[in-house]
């Protein structure tokens, strides 16, 4: 019989509706795993232990008095650190907001735990969600469970390696141009990325408006479909949060994707895959071929250009956004300034990190005077012949197929000096992303190190049902089983 | 912003314009493509150039950060360049697509939830440095 801890979040939530196990068993199991592997990992900034005890026993009281708690009742999930939960921390693992207590819940965070989920802590990341290998943050590095010489990803690597390591069955994350899907593939695990404006961005820090999404990692697709089904939908808190239906994501998952066409993009051959990363996106498509889907080639010149679109686009919004990080209203003052001006330069220059200054730099090149025509107003225009590109892709096709990741985790330190070769990383997930569609990483089998490989399926707008169904579909062709081995043990 | 999706729904009742929309249309159509000399102006970035835009984001930086930074923006903003090889297109900004929330006024949580979080404050203000004291140089 397995542990507690292995349970799918939909099993538990069942399980403990069923009131055959209590959400108090539950969330032990979850914590005496996580006090295991969290020395090993350290995915977690902060882990509210006996606040989780008192929620799981407050679900449990409940059910006793015959009420029901939800779906995900006596779930324990990590939320990443930049999702609001009231009168909690919040730092987007970033100096600049030390001493931040939260005046209010996101509404993704609200909805799981009116679903009766149980947050068990707040998640690591890069700074203010910029990174894709987790070691950015300025407290921590996570390390990825499959191989702890390696990285996690990024920027959701805290919750992917919660995950993974069986912490927790279920994690938030925020995902602005892969960093959901990317740490979800390099840790072994499914992440969603749910189409722009499917899931309410209210009590998420933003990092890039135009692209900012909350989505779920977890061990399975039904999971993941479940979580994303509890956190879709309007909210009056998020005027871009659209007022599609939320579908029952379950309701067909297992239909399969029998005459299903799903586009496989030319271009890819372009992007230099490794050699194992090349096999293994070959094995994918016969997989998809074998479970009965078309294959159909479509063409993205501008996969080319993704990257280089993204980084003008986020990094302009971003040096925006990041403006109101100033020691006046919240976060980090510097105590060494004594006027408005230095107070200013001060707390941002002591409280951001490298990489975001990198970014907010960047980004205001990209919006200034002489250069904004040749980087911003560019960079929209080629991502509109992007999203023209993929209109006509889903005309011939009901998906788009690509690999999650050009490579597995690679190793700590590798790229750290290097940030252009960090962002090169960022080529599948960026453009979904960019135009807003639904995407799911899925795990695809390994490379010749044993380090996890993903699948990602891009949707049309609002297509998550489609998606979820293939990527289960696709799972149940690969039947990958979640065993991260922690290897490297010896050397970390 | 939601009219990057536009043209991939076929939906009627899109209330109203994404905000931005209408920006981009206007940088994108009333300007003539970017001039080379914008293209070999930003490949050769110079530490000059970073301590300007260092001013504009309110940010400072030691000499030393300043010239790793020059050369790592450089790179950086050397491969972005590739975007002036790639053909662009108008945006669709036809009203049709997501249909969003209306944005409407509604009750905010209390001043002092905000408050709280205040580095400094006093009653319902919050308090900063004076404006000119000190030697500052902005």
């Amino acid at each position: 019989m397995p542990e507690l801890w292995e349970l799918a979040a939909e099993e538990i939530g069942a399980q403990v509706r069923a009131r055959e196990v209590s959400a108090a068993e539950v969330l032990a199991s979850c914590l005496e795993r996580t006090a295991r592997v969290e020395p090993l990992i350290a995915a977690y900034l902060e882990i509210f232990e006996e606040e989780a005890r008192v929620r799981a026993a407050e679900i449990d009281r409940r059910l006793a008095a015959g009420e029901d708690p939800g779906a995900l009742a006596g779930v324990p999930v990590a939320l990443k650190d930049n999702l609001n939960l009231e009168d909690h921390a919040l730092t987007c693992a970033s100096r600049i907001l030390s001493g931040y207590v939260a005046p209010y819940t996101a509404t993704a965070v609200e909805r799981l735990l009116a679903a009766g989920a149980v947050p068990v802590g707040r998640a690591n990341m890069d700074e203010f969600a910029m990174g894709s290998s987790c070691e950015n943050s300025a407290f921590q590095a996570t390390r990825n469970p499959w191989d702890l010489r390696t990285v996690p990803g990024g920027s959701s690597g805290g919750p992917a390696a919660a995950v993974a390591a069986g912490s927790v069955p279920l994690a938030l994350g925020s995902d602005t141009g892969g960093s959901i899907r990317q740490p979800a593939a390099l840790c072994g695990v499914v992440g969603v990325k749910p189409t722009y404006g499917r899931v309410s961005r209210y009590g998420l820090v933003a990092f890039a408006s135009s692209t900012d999404q909350i989505g779920p990692i977890a061990h399975s697709v039904r999971d993941a479909a479940l979580a994303t089904r509890t956190i879709a939908g309007a909210d009056p808190h998020d005027s871009t949060c659209a007022t599609e239906p939320v579908e029952d994501y379950l309701a067909a998952i297992e239909d399969g994707i029998a005459g299903l066409r799903i586009g496989v993009i030319r271009e890819i051959d372009h992007a230099g895959l490794g050699g194992g990363t090349a096999a293994n996106w070959r094995a994918s498509l016969d997989r998809l071929a074998a479970a009965g889907a078309d294959l159909v080639e479509v063409s993205v010149p501008s996969l080319d250009a993704a990257i280089a679109i993204y980084y003008v686009i986020a990094t302009s919004e971003a040096s925006a956004n990041l403006a109101r990080f100033d020691g006046v209203r919240y976060g980090r003052r510097s105590p060494e300034a004594d006027n408005l001006a230095d107070l200013y330069f001060e707390s941002r220059s002591e409280g951001f990190g490298p990489e975001v200054k990198r970014r907010i730099m960047l980004g205001t090149f990209a919006l200034s005077s002489g250069y904004y025509e040749a980087y911003y107003g560019r960079a929209r225009a080629v991502l509109e012949r992007m999203r023209q590109e993929l209109a006509a892709a889903f005309a011939a096709a009901d998906l788009v197929a690509t690999p999650t990741s050009p490579s597995a985790a690679f190793r700590l330190g590798e790229k750290t000096d290097d940030p252009l070769a960090m962002y090169l990383n960022d080529i599948f997930t960026t453009p979904a992303s960019l135009v807003g569609l639904p995407a799911v990483a899925v795990p695809s089998g390994m490379d010749e190190e044993g380090l996890p490989l993903s699948l990602q399926l891009m949707g049309r707008p609002f297509g998550e049902a489609t998606v979820f169904k293939a990527a289960r579909a696709f799972e149940r062709e690969v039947s990958w089983t979640v065993a991260p081995s922690f290897r490297g043990l010896e050397a970390g | 912003m939601s009219f990057s999706l536009l043209s991939l729904l076929g939906e009627e009742g899109r209330g109203g314009e994404g905000f931005g929309a209408g920006e981009v249309r206007r940088a994108v159509a009333s300007h003539p493509p970017p001039a080379l000399n914008f293209y070999f102006k930003a490949m050769a970035l110079t530490q000059d150039d970073v301590r300007k835009i260092a001013t504009l984001a309110r940010l400072r930086f030691s000499p030393e950060e300043e010239a790793k930074l020059t050369g790592q923006l450089a790179k950086i903003v050397g491969y972005i360049d590739q975007l002036q090889a790639f053909g662009g297109a108008e945006p669709d900004i036809s009203p049709r697509g997501v249909r969003e929330m209306p944005d409407e006024v509604q009750e905010c949580l209390p001043r002092e939830r905000f408050l709280a979080n205040a580095p400094e404050s006093m009653d319902a203000f919050l308090l900063v440095p004076e404006v000119k004291a000190g030697g500052g140089d902005a």
